[in-house]
């Protein structure tokens, strides 16, 4: 676990920097907006910079034919994009687009590279953040196996909340469609589903999650595990 | 193109879909749902549950006029596109 020093950043991963590290990256660091659907990362092509999110969320998603898109990482300000970069490669296999509006702070690659190069610590705990989203994206693939819609749903609403804060998201269909890995009317069928045992109300575009525990279980999990792992590799959040 | 909102009922109860989505025309609305009550069909069989043909989509375009309604046992009964 690490401490987070750095208050006046959101990012959890800026926070915990070490003073040298910090002072590598920050005057490369430039904060931005995040507005809805901006493309983060090409699907194959170089990445350009990388985000380290203060809010909002950034969805990694694999492409399929037919609309079958669906999302494999899900990155709020507790991580970062280019993870790619952190691993030794230039370029990204999968988009990653802005689901949630919201700000971030970025880093053109050159200077992420060359902080990487000038520091023995940095790779390190970036490699830490690298782990617990793979460990995020295989329970991912274990819920895509062998979890119900509403089970994922739960789970997924659940990771949105903590990179949301409040008990209220508003989130489109549209990206709980790709989310889930159903065509987007199945949204609709989902979100009743956890309405009828009282964990959630569905109203007009927004979610309210009136039961955390109830889903927590429903997720059977899927939820909690990934998130502990995070605690483990970096510490906690908020 | 227009935007079709699918509508959920499940008996009594209906369940709006407030968002929608853009498609060219009727031929895709009954696609879509087809493809989407398979979905979910799938999905609750895998869950244990028995085949839910009681329920449907009631598919509205944007002046709420009623363009389809998709009973989920079609889908059960029909061949249609892949999911």
């Amino acid at each position: 676990m690490y401490k987070p020093n750095n208050k006046k950043y959101k990012n959890e991963l800026i926070r915990r920097l070490s003073q040298e590290d910090l002072a590598l990256v920050e005057p490369d660091l430039v904060r931005c907006e995040l507005p809805l659907r901006m493309m983060l990362e090409k699907r194959n092509s170089p990445i350009e910079f990388v985000y380290f999110l203060e809010g909002g969320i950034g969805s990694i998603v694999a492409k399929m034919p037919m609309g079958r898109d669906t999302e494999v990482g899900l990155i709020g300000f507790e991580g970062m994009t280019g993870t790619a970069l952190v691993l030794g490669d230039d370029q990204s296999t999968h988009e990653c687009y802005v689901q949630l509006a919201g700000e971030a702070h970025r880093m053109p690659v050159d200077q992420l590279r060359s902080a990487l190069a000038q520091s023995t610590t940095l790779r390190p705990f970036l490699l830490r953040y690298v782990q617990a989203l793979f460990i995020q994206t295989s329970y991912t693939a274990l819920v895509n196996a062998r979890s119900k819609l509403e089970e994922r749903l739960a789970r997924w609403l659940l990771m949105c909340d903590d990179r949301v804060g409040g008990d209220r998201l508003t989130i489109t269909h549209e990206f709980l469609a790709i989310m889930l890995g159903v065509r987007r009317p199945g949204v609709t069928v989902a979100l009743q589903i956890l309405e009828g045992k009282g964990l959630i109300r569905a109203n007009r575009g927004e979610i309210i999650l009136r039961d955390r525990n109830g889903l927590i279980e429903l997720a059977d999990g899927a939820y909690s595990e990934p998130e502990g792992e995070y605690r483990r590799l970096i510490g906690e959040i908020g | 193109m227009p935007r079709y909102f699918f509508h959920y009922r499940d008996g009594d109860r209906l369940s709006e879909d407030y968002e929608g989505e853009l498609l060219p025309g009727i031929a895709a609305v009954e696609e879509t749902a087809m493809a989407s009550a398979k979905e979910i069909i799938a999905d609750g069989l895998l869950g244990g549950n028995p085949v839910l043909t009681g329920y449907s989509y009631e598919i509205r375009d944007e002046a709420r006029n009623l363009v389809l309604v998709f009973p989920f046992s079609e889908a059960a009964e029909k061949p249609g596109p892949r999911p």
